[in-house]
């Protein structure tokens, strides 16, 4: 145990010495105001899919086909006739914000906040109910989001997919 | 002969076995009946036999690793076929190595996965909503849910 713990602090010490700095290669000078390469995995665009989708409580039980990735969240809500009403595909730049229209003339406003090519963080924002909400999901995961308040049965929802393809 | 019948099974007693009025009572009687008398010589002559025999089995024992022998077979009966394959690997001097490599491995493995992740801090789970209403998120293998709640004005 006591040779576990030296080890332990001795190891990481020894593999951040000078040698093995000088090892890795040093990344050039950036001009200033020069763009980060989008080759670099993190702050690199994320294909986001955005879809705008309708949940009713009335009515009967209905998922059109295009939506059955969507069923097994879905299924969580009380809500049981859904339908599709936009999609849209976005490579969403870092920091840069994309809104999307709804059909009650408002709109959300979406920025990827954050992303290393793995994880990404999306921020949703309502503008008209004053909610911001950042939320961090892994690669092929997807964000299901209430964007209106239920009136008679109904509310809108935006699923945010970020990299639906797998890229 | 009625008196043979009570102190035959006294003859052989060990020494202050019987009170010592019995056992004056019982000399008096061997001294004076020659049955009981031949009874008590064959019985002698039986016993230094048998402690004799005794005596030659337990000299042919070597008992100069006894303390071993008696220890080895304690742990044999403790142990099972397992328990005792995994001592004698455990008590190996290739396991004595392994044991002194494995945490140096354990320690450089912990390394590099700090290392890893050092860059990049996003995880998977964080969820951070501010709003003016209600919320609740629903977590899902595929991803959360976020729920408002009514619009006063809507309703």
């Amino acid at each position: 145990m006591i040779r576990f713990a030296v080890a332990a602090l001795l190891l990481p010490a020894l593999l951040s010495t000078p040698a093995a700095a000088a090892a890795e290669p040093a990344s050039p000078p950036q001009a200033p105001g020069q763009a980060t390469p989008a080759a670099a995995p993190q702050g690199a665009p994320v294909p986001v899919r955005v879809r705008v989708i309708k949940g009713s409580r009335q009515g009967p039980a209905s998922l059109p086909p295009g939506m059955a990735p969507l069923k097994q969240q879905l299924g969580k809500l009380a809500y049981q006739r859904w339908e599709q009403l936009s999609e849209r595909d976005f490579r969403m730049a870092v920091k840069k914000t994309e809104f999307i229209d709804l059909p009650n003339g408002d709109h959300v406003a979406l920025t990827v906040q954050e992303s290393n090519g793995r994880n990404v963080t999306i921020e949703v924002a309502l503008a008209q109910r004053n909610t911001q909400s950042r939320l961090t999901i892994e690669k092929g995961k997807r964000i299901i989001h209430q964007v209106t308040g239920e009136k008679n049965g109904v509310a809108y929802f935006v699923t945010v997919h970020a990299w639906p393809g797998g890229e | 002969m009625a008196d043979c019948t009570s102190y035959r099974p006294l003859i052989g007693s060990r020494e202050g076995e019987l009170p010592p009025a019995e056992a004056a009572a019982l000399a008096d009687h061997v001294a004076g009946c020659e049955g009981c008398h031949r009874w008590a010589v064959s019985l002698a002559v039986t016993e230094g036999l048998v402690s004799e025999t005794l005596l030659a089995v337990a000299a042919r024992r070597d008992f100069t690793d006894f303390a071993g022998q008696v220890v080895a077979r304690i742990e044999r009966r403790r142990f099972g076929p397992l328990a005792r394959l995994r001592r004698s690997i455990i008590l190996h001097p290739w396991f004595a190595v392994g044991g002194t490599l494995a945490p140096i491995a354990a320690a450089l493995l912990v390394a590099l996965y700090v290392q890893r992740g050092a860059g990049s801090e996003l995880t998977a789970s964080s969820l951070e909503v501010n709003s003016e209403g209600a919320t609740t998120i629903i977590q899902s293998i595929d991803g959360p849910l976020v729920l408002i709640d009514d619009d006063d004005e809507e309703t």
